[in-house]
């Protein structure tokens, strides 16, 4: 997957607040690192001011953030929100898992999370979408 | 459908299929069959017995069903409390025998809705107890003499929820000495077997002496309580093996049993109150074999270990939840019959009560229809099957008692590894027991994704959505209605209306018994009563064990 001298994709894995189901999380991370990229898990319980500053810390190019629970609407609003605040404002917003439901997928679209991969989405479509995503925003 | 192309003959691939996986779900070896051969060991009397018999492998009572149809529950919290109290009545009407109430997340990790971390998790996967009126509003208009209620609070919050439950059956006028049902209270299950490293400031051993105060003041006062049920269920839920779902249960139970016994309390009168709950997966037979094989090997660690007199008290009490991970957002209705299948694996071996999954779990919390399928396959098995007539029907299948002793065997290996170690704490304290933990927690995953374990619908007859079975699912209807802002307005509410000297007095009582290492429950009841919160008692007690006011060390006493 990953072309010889081309910057590697830096993503930061991240489990916001009290969600602690992490099994999802941690195959993304398998599956990301197989397809070639750097991954940064955040573990868990991470307020959102924390996951913000990890991202611009370690400089990634994306955050995918994974939810089994919890309210992904204002969650996302609060990370873009210190994103911005701290001048990661052109880091790809990316949200995963059973609570990003197809009724609250346009609001998130329409805040700017790039990438919505509900349950039942096959690793394989994940990575290479983020990929493409991730490359067109950088060029 | 797919057009048929006229000329053209459809082959049928499937003729004379060979099954693609032979061992079990644990990658136990299984042979061809099984004969008297396999079992030319097994002494009838000594390793299996009659049902109601020591060992008690086939079963606890003699008549089992007969006697008592096990209990059958369901999930049930979520949104405030009156909303939870009117699913409960709901569930009850229609064929629940018993009821479960599950706590939110920021309750289940002992903290409280204004904490930093609780923000947008506030009564969504749960209900909220943050203060002796949410039990009131939860069982408001429900028979608490009649009812066994297992609460599935796990970490140090079960001494809060269980004092502000006996404080609101006594405000009814119960003898708390005749209320049956359970409190999970597996504190260090928490360390590793569903999500791992703990919170970081907090003490294993703190965690600990907790558990046994909730031991010890239930043998005293509270005989029919469970106040122990070794959560295994969520360490089988990291992908573990049964050796390791069983051997970390049973080094949890060994660690609370003899932390109770030094306190005094006598093995015979907990020996059976200590209860279990584990998974109930799509391996038949090897999770009939489990419960089979947990309750020999209960019985004889009773007896043998722990000096159990009592035969009745070497009696495992078995719940079990259908296996959440079994289930597939792909083809949701092949869910209904994948938990009858797991459900009905229960009560072949022999449990005392089950509560299913949704079918709706790989989209949300289960919703009112999904609760009234599992409550139906619950009941479908009792009433239609006939399962109910006959004790163990399984027992002396050649098959099913060498897998019993097989699954013993390798629990029992695992199980003193621990043990070699010193123990679950050590296991903890040394990060063994978050790595074996953690190892497992994407194997399951890789298995699918390289199509070593078949599961139909996602890596095997996989369909468009269109041609799916339909199947009500209403998650963003029904969630909807739920919202975590009016219970918070509540509980601030509650918070400015309190006699607040009342609970500082209190409080500073509680601070008092904590620093003495006196059993906290009755001084938890008093401050319940005066109208503390949870986190307001248990920052209490550990700041009385030098300890900081939050587990997760983000927020300050407010009383300071």
């Amino acid at each position: 997957m990953n072309t010889q001298g081309a910057k590697r994709i830096r993503i930061l894995v991240a489990k916001p607040g009290l969600d602690i189901h992490d099994r999802g999380a941690l195959l993304l991370c398998k599956a990301f690192r197989n397809a070639g990229m750097e991954v940064i898990y955040t573990g868990l319980w991470q307020t959102v001011e924390k996951i913000a500053n990890a991202a611009i810390e370690e400089d990634v190019d994306a955050v995918a953030i994974s939810l089994l629970d919890g309210q992904p609407v204002p969650i996302f609003s609060k990370i873009i929100k210190e994103l911005k605040k701290n001048g990661g404002g052109d880091i790809c917003l990316l949200g995963g898992g059973i609570a990003v439901t197809d009724s609250c997928k346009p609001q998130l679209e329409e805040m700017g999370v790039g990438g919505l991969y509900g349950p039942g989405t096959p690793l394989n479509v994940i990575v290479d979408e983020i990929t493409e995503l991730i490359k067109s925003m950088k060029n | 459908m797919e057009p048929i192309i006229k000329g053209e003959d459809v082959k049928v691939v499937r003729w004379r299929e060979k099954p693609k996986k032979l061992d079990t779900f644990s990658d136990i070896e299984v042979k061809e069959s099984y004969g008297p051969e396999d079992l030319k060991n097994t002494n009838y009397e000594e390793e299996i017995g009659d049902p109601g018999e020591y060992p008690f492998t086939r079963g606890i009572h003699p008549n089992m069903y007969r006697g008592k149809i096990w209990t059958r529950r369901l999930f049930c919290g979520v949104g405030s409390p009156s909303f939870t109290n009117k699913r409960l009545k709901y569930q009850i009407k229609r064929g629940a025998s018993g009821i479960i109430v599950s706590p939110d997340m920021p309750c289940n990790m002992d903290i409280e809705p204004d904490h930093p971390l609780a923000d947008g998790f506030v009564a969504l996967q749960g209900a909220p107890i943050y203060c002796g009126k949410d039990t009131d509003l939860i069982f408001e208009e429900i028979d608490l003499s009649s009812t066994s209620i297992a609460f599935q609070w796990c970490d140090s919050s079960a001494l809060f929820t269980l004092a502000c439950f006996i404080a609101s059956a006594q405000k009814r006028g119960y003898d708390i000495s005749k209320l049956r049902g359970s409190i999970i209270n597996d504190p260090l299950h928490q360390y590793f077997g569903w999500y791992t490293g703990g919170q970081p400031h907090s003490s294993p051993h703190l965690k600990l002496k907790i558990n046994t105060d909730i031991v010890e003041y239930c043998a005293k006062n509270m005989p029919y309580w469970h106040p122990v049920v070794i959560n295994s269920y969520d360490i089988s839920q990291s992908g573990t093996d049964v050796f390791q779902e069983v051997g970390f249960g049973f080094a949890l139970a060994k660690e609370y049993i003899r932390s109770a016994l030094k306190r005094g309390v006598d093995i015979n009168k907990i020996g059976s109150r200590i209860m279990h709950v584990y998974t109930s997966n799509m391996d038949f037979f090897e999770t009939i074999a489990k419960f089979r094989a947990v309750r020999r090997m209960w019985a004889k660690m009773m007896k043998e270990e722990f000096g159990a007199t009592d035969p009745k008290a070497c009696r495992a009490f078995i719940t079990t939840h259908t296996d959440g991970y079994s289930l597939t957002y792909q083809q949701p209705a092949n869910n209904i019959l994948r938990i009858g299948i797991e459900t009905l694996a229960a009560v072949l071996g022999g449990v005392q009560s089950t509560d299913p999954c949704g079918y709706d779990e790989p989209y949300c919390i289960p919703s009112h229809k999904a609760a009234l399928m599992s409550l139906n396959t619950q009941n479908i098995i009792a009433y239609e099957t006939g399962v109910v007539n006959c004790a163990d029907p399984l027992g002396g299948s050649y098959y099913v008692e060498h897998l019993t002793n097989t699954i013993e065997d390798g629990i029992n290996k695992y199980l003193n590894k621990i043990e070699e170690m010193g123990g679950i704490i050590a296991a903890i304290e040394n990060g063994w027991a978050v790595k074996e933990v953690n190892e497992s927690k994407i194997r399951r995953d890789m298995e699918v994704e390289e199509g070593k374990r078949l599961i139909v619908g996602v890596n095997e007859l996989v369909l468009d959505k269109e041609e799916w079975v339909p199947v009500d699912i209403d998650r963003d209807a029904w969630l909807d209605d739920i919202s975590g802002e009016e219970y918070i307005e509540s509980l601030q509410a509650h918070k400015k209306n309190r006699d607040i000297n009342k609970v500082k007095e209190k409080l500073s009582a509680l601070h008092k018994t904590a620093s003495t290492g006196d059993n906290l429950m009755p001084a938890t009841i008093d401050t319940v009563n005066a109208g503390a919160t949870l986190a307001e008692v248990l920052g209490t007690i550990r700041e009385a064990n030098g300890l900081h006011y939050d587990p997760y060390g983000m927020v300050e006493n407010p009383f300071k």
